[in-house]
């Protein structure tokens, strides 16, 4: 083997590091998730009592490490003696189901609208993106009201409202990943080969967006249980005794000064869940975007 | 060589045009030609002179709701394209007509396997499917000697190298057996070695298909290589029309002799080689007479006022410009 070729395998078998620092794993925000899934898919089996149980003899019982603390009830009852734990634990359900609901609606609304006008292009993208600068400028919680004081207030209210106020920031985004995607020549060739208008959308442009919205859904999920929060302690959302996050900081709101292991456990629960879906946005972000990966 | 046979496509007076914020933009304005039956035809040209237009106005892929094909006719085996509804052209456009583009790294969705691409283009035509669709890919790859395509069919374009690529999208391009194949620009964006091989790849499909190809290129050593014909284009216009032979010996537009002056010749040591001089006209607001007047060396003042007439000087030769009229042509 000459030297040259010698360098040649060295350079070969040392591949030359990518000059960018890889961001690293966001291991807590990864645990915080996992831990957040496991709750929802096996709370029913986790909790120690069913969130609507009253224990009657321990009512506005402190954390096991207070005095008068117990075991049996880790962060304390509240003025009913339901198991703050256990409420938290099912909360997690109900949190994630909501958001996902509301997502679900809004994510299906936002995409297909932003396909359509960043495809059709001309006057239904021009109304399209109209109507979204329109509906950008409702005011979020005056809004809010309006609907909840016409549905009434419970859960579906708040997804029927997020659910029909949420979609223009999707429909924006999809709209400009659909455009670029669209100037390819593969899309032309596409045409040529006789494909109609929605299967070019619907398999070959909806596959190159998908890296977009799955880091736009990690990074949605984080703020929609912060807004079906917002708006359950409002008491615009879920009604008693429902043991959602927002709902029970609303229902602790009153006993602060002297439980306030009521407001601050769920107000905890909520920083966790959205912190490890923002660590973990941000980071599919970092990996998934191709034009970050060209800086 | 006269073509007694009816033209398998033919233009009339097409003219395709931009509307923008500042004006329209007359990309292709009023181009005549006709393309018989296998014969490959060159249209050579500078960027930006309509070449791709016009082979997107053929297709109906103009893009909308700028641009239109806003008179003439566009006659395909005698029926005007431009009439067909929607549903029709799709039915044309990869079976009758088929297309090559510049780019094959992005001429084929990257996420997307080289069979379910390939797949495509017999799904919609209602082809029968003979064997497997699998079992056609894979005689499609055959056919452009992509190496063992049973193994390499399953794969995504990204696995492709550029060249390969390119022959995937010929050989999509004539499965179904296409009369007429537009490749535009096919070889700009491949090595020269791998340029050569497409070349011969396209001229062996056409013995193969008999299918008449429109060569859209700026490289006249593409055309000598390939063509019978060629066109040459200017700011929209087609100023020459002529069989290579001539083209080469004895060039008539003055564009087109400064064209063929500026390809450098091996061997000759000349001090610095031969460019036009000047700017290609804004289309937006193209002289009112000849396009090319403003550049021409031998502009005369009919020239800047009223656009030439399209003189046949012999025998399939055509040429539009004021320097014959007076010679006596018309």
């Amino acid at each position: 083997m000459t030297e040259s070729a010698a360098v040649a395998v060295d350079r070969i078998a040392h591949k030359p590091k990518n000059d960018r620092p890889r961001r690293r794993i966001p291991y807590a925000g990864l645990g915080f998730i996992t831990v957040f899934f496991l709750i929802v898919v096996f709370g029913q089996w986790i909790a120690p009592y069913d969130y609507e149980y009253w224990d009657m003899e321990n009512i506005t019982q402190p954390p096991v490490w207070m005095t008068d603390g117990s075991w049996q009830h880790i962060l304390g009852t509240d003025p009913l003696g339901r198991d703050v734990l256990s409420r938290i634990i099912h909360g997690a359900r109900f949190s994630l189901a909501i958001a996902l609901s509301c997502l679900i609606v809004y994510g299906t609304i936002g995409i297909i609208l932003g396909l359509t006008s960043g495809f059709l292009g001309g006057t239904v993208d021009m109304v399209i993106m109209r109507i979204c600068d329109l509906w950008m400028g409702l005011p979020p919680i005056i809004t809010a009201i309006l609907i909840v004081s016409v549905m009434g207030p419970s859960s579906k209210a708040i997804i029927i409202y997020i659910g029909i106020s949420g979609w223009p920031g999707y429909t924006r985004i999809v709209r400009g990943e659909c455009m670029s995607v669209a100037q390819n020549d593969f899309i032309r060739l596409a045409r040529v080969a006789g494909c109609s208008n929605f299967r070019i959308i619907a398999s070959h442009i909806f596959p190159n967006i998908v890296n977009t919205l799955t880091i736009l859904v990690t990074m949605d999920i984080g703020g929609l249980i912060i807004l079906t929060a917002t708006l359950s302690f409002l008491g615009l959302g879920t009604q008693p005794p429902s043991p959602d996050w927002g709902l029970m900081m609303n229902e602790g709101r009153q006993y602060i000064t002297y439980a306030w292991w009521l407001v601050v456990f769920p107000g905890v629960a909520i920083l966790f869940a959205v912190l490890g879906f923002n660590l973990v946005g941000d980071w599919l972000r970092d990996i998934l975007d191709p034009k970050q990966k060209l800086r | 060589m006269t073509h007694n046979s009816q033209p398998i496509l033919e233009l009339k007076g097409v003219k395709t045009y931009f509307s923008t914020t500042k004006g329209v933009v007359k990309a292709v304005d009023d181009i005549s030609f006709s393309i018989y039956h296998g014969e490959i035809v060159g249209l050579v040209g500078e960027s930006g002179c309509g070449k791709s237009m016009t082979s997107l106005s053929i297709m109906g892929l103009v893009p909308q709701p700028a641009g239109k094909t806003v008179a003439g006719q566009i006659l395909f085996h005698g029926e005007d394209l431009l009439k067909k509804s929607y549903e029709q052209m799709r039915q044309i456009r990869g079976n009758k007509i088929s297309m090559i583009l510049q780019d094959p790294m992005v001429s084929l969705n990257q996420i997307l396997s080289v069979e379910y691409q390939i797949g495509e283009v017999f799904r919609f035509h209602d082809k029968p499917i003979l064997k497997s669709l699998r079992e056609m890919c894979i005689q499609v790859l055959k056919k452009v000697k992509v190496p063992s395509p049973e193994l390499r069919v399953r794969d995504y374009p990204f696995q492709f190298s550029g060249g390969m690529c390119q022959r995937t999208i010929i050989g999509m391009g004539v499965a179904n057996g296409p009369d007429l194949l537009i490749a535009d620009e096919p070889t700009t964006a491949l090595d020269v070695t791998i340029q050569a091989q497409v070349l011969q790849l396209m001229k062996q499909v056409q013995q193969e298909t008999d299918a008449a190809i429109l060569m859209i290129t700026h490289d006249l050593g593409t055309v000598a290589q390939l063509c019978s014909r060629v066109m040459v284009m200017y700011a929209g216009r087609i100023v020459e029309k002529a069989p290579v032979q001539t083209f080469y010996k004895n060039p008539s537009h003055p564009y087109a002799i400064g064209l063929i002056k500026s390809v450098p010749v091996l061997g000759r040591k000349s001090k610095r080689l031969y460019s036009i001089k000047g700017q290609p006209p804004n289309l937006l607001d193209p002289p009112l007479g000849c396009r090319f007047a403003p550049r021409c060396e031998q502009a005369m003042p009919i020239c800047r006022e009223a656009y030439p007439p399209e003189i046949t000087l012999e025998n399939e030769h055509q040429v539009s410009c004021w320097l014959f009229a007076e010679k006596g042509g018309v």
